[in-house]
């Protein structure tokens, strides 16, 4: 009780800290919103358009009481409008939000799935395939960028074989190649993870104590020793989580996925100080509830945390 | 022993290569001799604009290594330093720096460093910073740990009795028992700002052409890969060798026997 209070606490403190940073930061920027909207619009920068548009936008009190405005709604649920379309930020973000959570989930879970079991047999034959394989991904993946990868899938299956069309059509091949990308990336390490997990197992005294007294050493591995392992390769799952939105941007971009990484790529080009802020505090809430809902599984896994 | 020589050298004629390898002037474009193949003077041809590609990737290189050394000075001293800080002193300032280090793993510092860079321009130094302040988080936690289990050793409360500072206990007693684990953490680290500083000028927020950098000129060449895939392959094989040299450089476990258990 004392824990989940404390858990809701700290994290009710990092997403204010979040957003008075960001609002912080974006009124620094070098250029201000209500100029980039008049060069837009080809209007003359007059005292009278200037004031306007800064009344428009919201922008002409002072700090506090914008920032308390801004914080106000968003927890009602009123996101604003985006400054320089002018559509309801939330409306957007509801549209691309599933874009790029299919991506980074499909591409997490699967990982984590399939990891499981290469690093099974990675620490069962060491020196076999399954251990060979598994460094090589994980020395692949870390040393050649997503994007490029990305690039040269769609050169193979869509210019040279022309199997598959990414860029036109409804976009499901696009979305279905990317969440496969981002489960790649993600095998090797994970795999590594359990590897390394399942090995510091073997050499505990229960599993010895098993082992020795004759039952197989696959079954040993798989049903008892399991559990620790399944625990660090969660806990190992937490931190990659801010992937899905970090990682994904690029793989977004170079399949022109219309996702929230993209549509921010977007509105930055357009200095959009509300799409910029709702962006970071969506991250925020997206973490909050992926660390609540995993160490909520710990927590019914690992009795060692209780 | 000599495997590792051997990395540590390719490790250190790479870095001074890139450092101080003679490069032509970037910005000279030349129409006339677009997409040219390897020649004397132009050792890995000409791009699309007649550039030399091979100054190119040297340029690109020496804007990587500015953010990998900047990135990982402040993420390795500031963290190490914080992490031993809060071991050492408690109350409010553990709580405070613990704070600051779960927030820096929470928003994803690539975010950050898109959300800087569009805000302040796209410069090796704010890339470098948001990197190094992005991974600290781990650094923190990482010298937290390995301090506080010091701080319970019976040397550390010999020195205290003895009457040494807690400064002088930190620098000379426990930065020596500590550094070797948080420097394998460093390898990895510098492969994976290499290749997210690539995927950053990639998305390519406020670059400009004239500084070129490995992502840049990858963005700005795909659409060659189907006619010259060789514009595509350089800047794609600098990144590959330099995160791959980061990796064997600092893994300092790949000598080491693993503990052979009942199962082998």
């Amino acid at each position: 009780m004392k824990r989940a209070i404390s858990f809701l606490v700290k994290w009710i403190i990092i997403f204010f800290v979040a957003s008075v940073l960001i609002f912080g930061l974006v009124r620094l920027m070098p250029t201000s919103p209500v100029d980039r909207w008049l060069s837009s619009y080809n209007l003359p920068r007059t005292e009278e358009n200037i004031a306007y548009v800064t009344e428009r936008m919201g922008l002409n009190e002072s700090l506090p009481v914008q920032y308390a405005a801004w914080i106000g709604n968003f927890l009602k649920g009123d996101w604003g409008y985006s400054l320089k379309s002018h559509l309801d930020i939330k409306e957007q973000f509801i549209q691309k939000l599933p874009y790029s959570i299919c991506i980074g989930l499909t591409g997490i879970l699967v990982a984590a799935f399939l990891s499981f079991f290469i690093g099974y047999r990675a620490a069962l034959n060491r020196g076999g395939i399954c251990d060979r394989l598994s460094s090589v991904l994980s020395i692949f993946s870390q040393s050649v960028p997503s994007f490029i990868f990305a690039i040269i899938i769609i050169y193979f299956f869509s210019v040279k074989l022309k199997a598959v069309k990414f860029f036109t059509g409804n976009g499901a091949y696009a979305l279905i190649t990317a969440s496969l990308i981002t489960a790649f990336y993600n095998l090797g390490i994970l795999s590594r993870v359990v590897r390394n997990a399942f090995r510091e197992e073997m050499d505990k005294s229960y599993v010895r104590f098993a082992v020795s007294r004759g039952f197989s050493k696959e079954k040993v591995l798989f049903h008892h020793a399991s559990k620790p392992v399944i625990c660090r390769l969660i806990s190992t799952v937490i931190a990659d989580f801010a992937w899905v939105f970090g990682g994904s941007t690029v793989l977004e971009f170079a399949f022109s996925i219309p996702g929230v990484s993209f549509f921010l790529v977007s509105s930055m080009q357009n200095s959009d100080y509300n799409v910029l802020q709702t962006y970071i505090l969506i991250v925020i809430i997206w973490m909050f509830f992926v660390h609540l809902v995993l160490n909520l599984v710990l927590y019914a896994i690992d009795v060692r945390r209780r | 022993m000599k495997r590792k020589i051997i990395i540590t050298a390719i490790f250190a004629l790479f870095i001074l290569f890139l450092l101080f390898a003679p490069r032509k002037n970037i910005l000279k474009t030349d129409v006339l001799h677009t997409f040219e193949g390897s020649s004397a003077e132009h050792w890995m041809g000409t791009d699309n604009l007649g550039r030399d590609v091979w100054s190119l990737l040297v340029a690109g290189g020496v804007r990587t290594l500015e953010v990998v050394f900047l990135s990982m000075a402040i993420s390795f001293f500031a963290g190490t330093a914080l992490g031993m800080i809060a071991a050492f002193w408690g109350g409010i300032i553990r709580s405070v720096i613990q704070f600051l280090a779960d927030f820096t793993l929470v928003v994803p510092s690539f975010i950050m460093a898109m959300v800087f860079s569009a805000l302040f321009g796209f410069s090796p130094l704010t890339a470098g910073v948001i990197f190094g302040v992005g991974n600290m988080g781990e650094y923190v936690n990482q010298s937290f740990d390995l301090a506080y289990g010091l701080k319970k050793q019976e040397f550390i409360d010999a020195e205290k009795v003895v009457g040494l500072g807690k400064i002088p206990i930190l620098i000379f007693h426990v930065v020596p028992n500590i550094y070797r684990q948080l420097l394998v953490f460093l390898g990895n680290k510098a492969g994976n700002v290499t290749v997210q500083y690539a995927g950053l000028a990639f998305i390519g927020l406020g670059t400009d052409i004239t500084n070129p950098d490995w992502g840049t000129l990858l963005y700005q060449y795909r659409a060659y890969l189907t006619s010259y895939p060789m514009l595509v392959i350089y800047p794609a094989a600098a990144i590959a060798i330099l995160t791959i040299l980061f990796h064997l450089m600092f893994d300092s476990r790949s000598g080491a026997e693993e503990a052979v258990t009942l199962f082998d």
